[in-house]
């Protein structure tokens, strides 16, 4: 399956074709379970299988939300899997932030309580992402570049190698010291990996 | 492949080695600590990007996922005091709580007479153009015996009938384990705890998740009849500040000596011992709503916007279930019932395969039927999908001949017919309906 057709698969569920979510679950609920359950372990959880999956049903749900807002708000620029993580850390965010107990100032609890402030609704997506591009944007661009072309753009090493004019043979070090200084870069900015 | 650098390993994670060189990291893997950190390392980029070795997913929640259909753009619910009320000249079959609907559910009736018991309630919501229902999650009605474990979702709660006749609310999303009642009630196995209470009048103690609560007459979202609310209980000096709104009328309150007044809307902390009063311009069907109660270590957001069970809801008098030709079918004999009713609230869940359910709402007149269907899609095959039928959107079409049937003598007023919508699913429904009336000439006072 090629990112091409993960995004052609997006189109056809917004195009309420038949037989399109159902494919669409079958192929991505896989990943996002796995995902939630590399998410929760990244912050030092390890969940049992129920857990995992409650988050699993969660992302779906909220896909499902006002009319398939989120799936209407991907930006095709990136690989949809991509995406598909940005709302998982979202909801692994969520029910982790919803474990940390809170205590002290009641104003602020209440702001949070707020009506119009529903779990499923909030801009929590934008800021995930944002974690990932503002590390991407501390980057030397050459480094951020080939992240892109790796992970948005889904190219393997020998289409890498022709975008940056490099040899291929050098794309697998160039890559790898991408990878070392964006963990490091979140690490910095956020004391955790996301 | 004699060394494997992290670099080669890169390429390994990225798919970019031969099969050979893959087999040699794999094999030095096996061995190297080191290795495996800076792999897991490797991989929580990829994780970063969405990109994981996929897991298998059980073929039972597949289907419920697959089951899922977009909810459209709903109206959020709110607080009944911020629905437009003006509406002067109430008519039975045009007025209706236009944006705000919340659905209950009734107590039901258990199989067997457990000690504790759990009831549970949602919210159903309504979008903009009326016709759509949605659904929260709610859960059934069942016997539980310590041990047992329970999992609850956001907005739900779960409430236990106590062997002494109190009642313990729980707002909690996770899964929560009931001990014997003699001993610990429940205690949290995973997730959080939103922990809310009514009990009898007495001071009580609690211990839930390793937390010890004291509280006394607590109150959630309870009407109040008469005697003052008292939002925060004295008990041993340990329950913690509660916040109340007001979600209609206002209320006077005093907190710490000082008098102070909430209007709807607002909300006030109440800090420990603290009481709230009714204001004197109080009237039935105004109630508190609870937003929050922390103790201990716990501080936890109860959802906003609970819905009185008793205030603007009535039970539909003289309805019955009839099996018609494969259909579930509910008749609505009793006209009173059916000209107060703008919405019909129930229950439903399929069994054996997730699916759309067909509910048809038929107005049988002298000059034919009036009909109109929705599709209401239960979300999770062992949960109850709980939905509003608004009413008004069936009878947009022929208030005219409504009215009609309504004052006739028709022995089947309106017929709501319940068709499952995929071969080998089952439906369970609730028989208990409800309809929310909607406010009537005195509410409007009520600002």
């Amino acid at each position: 399956m090629t990112a091409d057709d993960d995004r052609l698969l997006v189109a056809r569920c917004l195009s309420a074709e038949p037989g399109a979510w159902s494919l669409f679950v079958s192929r991505f609920a896989p990943t996002v379970k796995a995902l939630a359950r590399r998410y929760l372990q990244l912050n030092g959880h390890f969940p049992d299988d129920a857990e995992v999956e409650d988050i699993l049903q969660e992302v779906f749900l909220s896909l499902t939300r006002r009319d398939f807002r989120l799936l209407r708000n991907y930006d095709p620029a990136y690989a949809f899997k991509t995406y598909l993580g940005v709302l998982t850390r979202t909801q692994v965010h969520r029910v982790l932030r919803r474990r940390t107990p809170v205590l002290g100032d009641l104003e602020q609890l209440d702001a949070r309580a707020a009506p119009g402030a529903g779990p499923s609704e909030g801009a929590g997506e934008s800021e995930e992402a944002e974690v990932v591009e503002r590390a991407l944007a501390a980057l030397a661009p050459r480094d951020a570049e080939v992240l892109r072309l790796r992970y948005y753009r889904e190219l393997d090493y020998r289409e890498i190698a022709g975008h940056l004019r490099i040899p291929e043979a050098s794309v697998g070090q160039t890559l790898y010291r991408a990878k070392q200084r964006l963990l490091e870069k979140l690490k910095g900015l956020l004391g955790l990996l996301f | 492949m004699n060394d494997v650098t992290p670099e080669i390993l890169s390429s390994y994670v990225d798919g970019e080695i031969s099969p050979g060189d893959a087999a040699a990291v794999e094999a030095a893997l096996r061995d190297d600590p080191v290795l495996q950190a800076t792999l897991e390392d490797l991989k929580s980029v990829d994780a970063l990007f969405g990109r994981v070795e996929a897991e298998p997913v059980s073929a039972a929640l597949l289907a419920r996922l697959q089951a899922l259909r977009p909810i459209p753009t709903l109206t959020r619910f709110e607080p009944v005091s911020q629905a437009p009320v003006r509406r002067l000249a109430w008519r039975p079959w045009v007025a209706g709580l236009a944006a705000t609907l919340v659905a209950t559910l009734g107590l039901l009736q258990a199989v067997h007479r457990p000690e504790v018991r759990l009831k549970s309630l949602a919210r159903a919501t309504l979008s903009e153009d009326g016709r759509q229902v949605t659904h929260l999650v709610a859960r059934e009605n069942v016997s539980l015996k310590a041990g047992d474990l329970l999992t609850a979702g956001p907005r739900e709660r779960l409430s236990l009938r106590l062997a002494d006749g109190s009642e313990l609310v729980l707002l909690a999303q996770g899964a929560i384990r009931l001990g014997d009642p003699s001993e610990e009630l429940f205690s949290l196995e995973t997730g959080t705890l939103l922990c809310t209470f009514r009990l009898a009048d007495q001071a009580r103690e609690i211990v839930a998740g390793g937390v010890r609560l004291f509280v006394q007459d607590a109150v959630f979202g309870a009407r109040v009849e008469g005697a003052p609310v008292r939002a925060a209980g004295a008990g041993a000096g340990q329950t913690s500040p509660v916040t109340v709104a007001v979600t209609r009328g206002s209320l006077d309150f005093t907190r710490n000596g000082d008098r102070g007044s909430v209007r709807a809307g607002e909300r006030v902390c109440v800090k420990r011992g603290a009481s709230v009063e009714r204001s004197p311009a109080w009237q039935d069907g105004m109630y508190l709503d609870l937003l929050r109660i922390t103790f201990g270590r716990i501080a936890r957001e109860i959802m906003p916007g609970y819905f009185d069970a008793e205030a603007g809801v009535a039970a539909i008098a003289n309805t019955r279930w009839q099996n018609d030709g494969g259909k579930l079918v509910l008749v609505i004999s009793d006209p009173e019932s059916a000209s107060a009713a703008s919405y019909l609230v129930l229950r439903v869940r399929t069994r054996g395969a997730a699916a759309p359910v067909r509910a048809t709402l038929v107005l049988p007149g002298e000059d034919g039927r009036a009909e109109a269907s929705t599709i209401l899609t239960p979300v999770v095959g062992s949960a109850w999908t709980v939905v509003a039928l608004p009413l008004e959107a069936f009878r947009a079409e022929g208030a005219e001949r409504s009215q009609r049937v309504v004052g006739s003598n028709a022995s089947s007023l309106a017929r709501l017919e319940l068709a499952a919508g995929a071969d080998g699913a089952s439906l369970d429904l609730q028989s208990s309906l409800w309809a929310a009336r909607p406010p009537t000439e005195s509410s409007e006072e009520v600002r």
